[in-house]
């Protein structure tokens, strides 16, 4: 008996220590608005005033005036294609930040010619620290690339099919794709300089792309000019950040559950529930002595 | 038992390879490094097969190229011991390719020159080609030492990051192997740099040959004269150009002439007494003074017989009318809202038309035709950046009246709005809120705003009618809250691009009247609870075992509560029975009634201390009861007469003692 109101007690106390830690520990994904941790986006989501979308449904009816900010780390659905389709051909603004993920898909759908790469662009010479860290100072002028001198990307990757006038920026003359993973360059592969973020107009609206998501994390964007180009991209426009295509992890999932669950206890009919389960509670010893009482 | 041991094993198995899930599902390459924790590796072998790549395009005469290649080294991740020297590198590298550019154009000219038999300009070409080539060579010879210099300064590098970082060694040899391989392949890059200079020299020589042959053959001096009238003309007037080519004092005709008005050419041809005339318009160039040349070049039979000869130069004197440019802006615009710019265009008749364009940041907002005075309405584009941006106004030239520009600095930011709201200070939920408002600024009341109200988990979107008024209703929603002040945030954001976004927050004072009532009954309900236990709380071991029988008070005799009558059956039943009966005389006997919640345990020790004679016969017959009751053996027949006869013994002991 002693035992079993233990093991009862010790899961109570157990779930709750489980609950609050999930709920209060901050999240550390990449790019997750809410991870103020080196690879988070808190910075720049507060900043900007960015509103995190967790669903492309989400997406303004009227987006003239609005930029998305996708990092497409999972494909999408038929569904959300049409979403991000209407939007920018309604007048928004997508900002694609890819390097290896599913960019490309988006760019089809758009019947774009323009590709992501998916190679890692490295840099021996014109980098910040080492070749994963390029360094891109051949910016075109524009607005978007205005009082930028020069930017440092993350593990970046490139871009393919890119027509001269709509490249923004090019990678160094040094720097190379590295199609084999080895880290050095061989002579079958394509050296700099690189396109590495374009501009395409879409009907009313416009995409740009940028080959590296890793230039919003909290860590980089204070590198260099790093800073000026994501202000100049966010404008005066509402910015929205796609938070809905980047792998979940088990605590974001254990924090999506918890949301749930309390955004359903704050309901009228959720919160009648809780009061009723713990009159149940409160009143169950009354219950239990009425009916011995009944049985002796 | 099995189970358990089964799906634990599996459960925790999952757990482990849960992580695993999210993990495929993510990108096969890293997607970022830590830019902060990030080691400090710069790659010093690439920067040698660098400067191949750029001493390659030298060889091939791309001395632009390399120059540009060159200076994206100002963006190298280059230690700052090494930096000097390779500072020092790069413009030795620059000095010898725009000596090399230099060199190339000097020859080419050189060589035009005495295709021309303008051997004296060939002359002086030559010359300084001769110059520019020692040069090149002295700089080549300085970036060769420069270059074994560097490297030794390289891989002493690498020893001293080895020691620091202790790096395998393995991985020390690989690199100062690369950068062997790197500095050999530099040197004979360089080394067709040497050839290519060999080769520029061999051409100077050649040119240096052919000039001389052309000094020597006895080649007949042919002059040439320029008379211009008038001296001085308005830009866009004409003037005659006149004069005569000779060759030793006999006419040349029929010879073409290149007349070089501010290096524009104009072929003509010469009479049969070598004179020629023409007429040349003076180009709209405004400027004060234009230069105007002859130049005859021997053609066809002429070549090895006449040298070639150049006019002196004529000064022509151009006027023109200047033009003057005031300008009147505000200091500040606001994006997509009219801005009026005025000014006056002063030219020397007043009253000619004259086209004026307004850029912002090279972007074009008007061009209009204006007389002198203007005043223009400009719209910054609804999309521009706040902050300073530069303001040009061009007047575009006509004819005789030159143009003109002037640019001011003008500020562009937003017109910040202001907003009254009206909502209740109390309010009691659920319930429908009313909130209404007015938004304005001083330029008037700003419409179709759209006015966003979040109150809880609740929100609305209004737009304001044309006197910036709006009314909303918002719900106020059932949650767990019960009392105590929450936030009404209201955010308006204009459709007109000259005006700010506002954000208001309000708290107001909510009561949760469905909550408090719930919370209220559930408080009602556990004060029930517990009243009714301190109620018939027992009491404490200490109370029941430390009074003394001299300190009981004699108690007010209470009838025994009546209790529902049983049907007793059977053994068990006659010990109840017998229990029951003992019971009744004890309560009469001690005035302590058995509560219902009390045991038959609780019950005897509580009258213990009133029982002295019956308590050992009490005592016997409760726990036959408990027994009857609560034991799983089997009950015996002379178990239920032994109650009997104690519940008996109660009874007469206790009558014995009343009476």
């Amino acid at each position: 008996m002693k035992l079993r109101r233990f093991l009862v007690i010790l899961t109570i106390a157990l779930v709750i220590i489980l609950v609050v830690v999930v709920w209060f520990f901050p999240l550390n994904e990449d790019f997750r608005t809410e991870n103020p941790f080196w690879n988070g986006t808190k910075d720049i989501s507060s900043v900007t005033g960015a509103l995190p979308l967790e669903f492309l449904s989400d997406l303004p009816t009227s987006p003239e005036g609005s930029t998305l900010l996708l990092i497409p780390y999972l494909d999408f659905t038929p569904t959300e294609l049409d979403e991000l389709n209407r939007f920018v051909t309604q007048g928004g603004t997508i900002v694609l930040a890819d390097d290896y993920g599913y960019g490309n898909q988006i760019l089809e759908y758009l019947e774009l010619e323009v590709q992501f790469s998916g190679q890692v662009l490295l840099d021996p010479l014109c980098s910040y620290k080492n070749k994963w860290l390029p360094r891109i100072s051949h910016l075109t002028s524009n607005s978007i690339t205005n009082d930028t001198e020069s930017l440092i990307l993350n593990h970046a990757t490139c871009l393919t099919n890119v027509e001269a006038d709509d490249a923004l920026a090019l990678s160094s003359s040094f720097s190379f794709l590295d199609l084999n993973g080895n880290g050095e360059w061989d002579t079958d592969e394509p050296t700099g300089p690189l396109p590495v973020i374009s501009h395409h107009n879409l009907a009313s609206g416009q995409i740009v792309l940028i080959s590296d998501p890793s230039i919003f994390i909290n860590s980089m964007e204070t590198i260099e000019n790093n800073y000026n180009f994501i202000q100049n991209i966010t404008g005066p426009s509402r910015l929205l950040i796609d938070q809905s295509h980047l792998p979940p992890s088990t605590l974001h999932q254990s924090k999506n559950l918890l949301a749930s669950i309390r955004g359903y206890l704050v309901t009228p009919a959720g919160t009648l529930g809780l009061v009723i389960v713990v009159l149940i509670i409160t009143l169950m010893p009354i219950w239990h002595k009425k009916h011995r009482e009944k049985e002796f | 038992m099995k189970r358990l041991a089964i799906a634990l094993p599996i459960i925790l198995l999952l757990a482990i390879l849960s992580p695993c899930f999210s993990i495929l599902a993510q990108p096969a390459h890293t997607p970022h490094q830590n830019p902060m924790a990030a080691q400090d590796s710069p790659d010093l072998v690439s920067l040698l097969a660098f400067y191949g790549n750029v001493f390659n395009l030298a060889a091939v005469s791309q001395y632009q190229d390399a120059q540009s290649m060159l200076n994206e080294l100002e963006y190298a991740n280059i230690p700052d011991e090494l930096r000097y020297i390779i500072d020092r590198f790069n413009t030795l590298s620059r000095q010898l390719f725009t000596t090399l550019d230099n060199l190339e154009l000097l020859l080419d000219e050189a060589s035009a020159s005495l295709s021309h038999y303008q051997i004296s300009d060939a002359k002086q070409k030559l010359d300084a080609a001769k110059t520019t080539l020692n040069s090149a060579q002295l700089l080549l010879e300085d970036i060769e030492a420069a270059t074994d210099s560097l490297v030794t300064r390289l891989a002493n590098f690498i020893i001293e990051v080895r020691k620091q970082t202790g790096q395998p060694y393995d991985q020390m040899l690989r690199s100062l192997k690369q950068l062997s391989e790197a500095s050999q392949r530099l040197e004979e890059i360089q080394q067709r740099l040497r050839q290519l200079i060999d080769e520029l020299d061999q051409l100077r020589q050649s040119l240096m040959q052919k000039y001389e042959t052309q000094t020597q053959a006895e080649l007949i001096p042919t002059e040439l004269s320029l008379r211009v009238i008038p001296a001085s003309v308005f830009v866009g007037d004409s003037i005659i150009a006149s004069g005569r080519l000779t060759a030793d004092t006999s006419a040349l005709a029929k010879r073409k002439l290149s007349l070089l008005c501010d290096n524009e050419p104009l072929v003509i041809t010469t009479e049969p007494d070598g004179s020629y005339a023409t007429n040349i318009t003076i180009p709209y160039k405004y400027v004060s003074t234009m230069t105007l040349n002859a130049v005859y070049t021997p053609s066809d039979d002429d070549i090895g017989t006449y040298l070639a000869s150049k006019s002196p130069t004529a000064v022509i004197n151009t006027s023109f009318y200047s033009t003057l440019l005031e300008v009147t802006a505000p200091e500040t615009a606001h994006p997509g809202l009219p801005a009026t710019i005025s000014g006056q265009v002063s030219s020397t008749d007043g009253t000619v038309d004259r086209t004026i364009k307004v850029l912002l940041d090279n972007t074009q907002l008007a061009e209009e035709i204006i007389q002198g005075e203007f005043s223009l309405q400009i719209a910054p584009p609804p999309q521009i950046s706040t902050g300073e941006h530069s303001l040009t106004l061009t007047t575009i030239p006509r004819e005789r009246y030159s143009g003109t520009s002037k640019s001011l600095t003008i500020n562009i930011s937003k017109l910040p709005i202001q907003a009254d709201i009206k909502a209740p200070q109390l309010v009691v939920t659920p319930k429908v809120i009313q909130i209404s408002g007015k938004v304005y600024h001083s330029l008037g009341p700003v419409e179709d705003a759209r006015v966003n109200l979040t109150f809880g988990r609740s929100s609305t979107t209004v737009e304001t009618s044309t006197d910036g008024s709006f009314d909303a209703t918002i719900e106020a929603p059932l949650d767990l809250s019960l009392i105590g002040p929450q936030e009404l945030s209201v955010i308006i954001e204009p459709v007109q691009p000259w005006y700010t976004s506002l954000q208001i927050k309000r708290g107001v004072f909510s009561i949760n009247s469905a909550n408090i009532g719930l919370m209220l009954a559930a408080f009602v309900s556990l004060g029930i609870l517990l009243y009714t236990r301190v109620r018939t709380r027992a009491p404490s071991p200490r109370e029941e075992t430390g009074i003394p029988e001299a300190a009981v008070q004699e108690l007010p005799t209470v009838a025994p509560p009546s209790r529902p009558r049983y049907e007793f059956t059977g053994i068990k039943g006659r010990i109840l029975s017998a229990y029951l009966n003992g019971l009744a005389v004890v309560e009469t006997a001690t005035g302590i009634s058995m509560a219902s919640h009390t045991t038959l345990r609780e019950f005897l020790k509580a009258t213990t201390p009133r029982l002295p004679g019956a308590i050992e016969a009490f005592t016997e017959l409760t726990l036959a009861a408990e027994i009857a009751l609560y034991s799983v053996h089997k009950l015996k027949p002379s178990s239920a007469a032994r109650a009997e006869q104690l519940a008996a013994a109660i009874e007469e002991e206790l009558h014995n003692e009343a009476a």
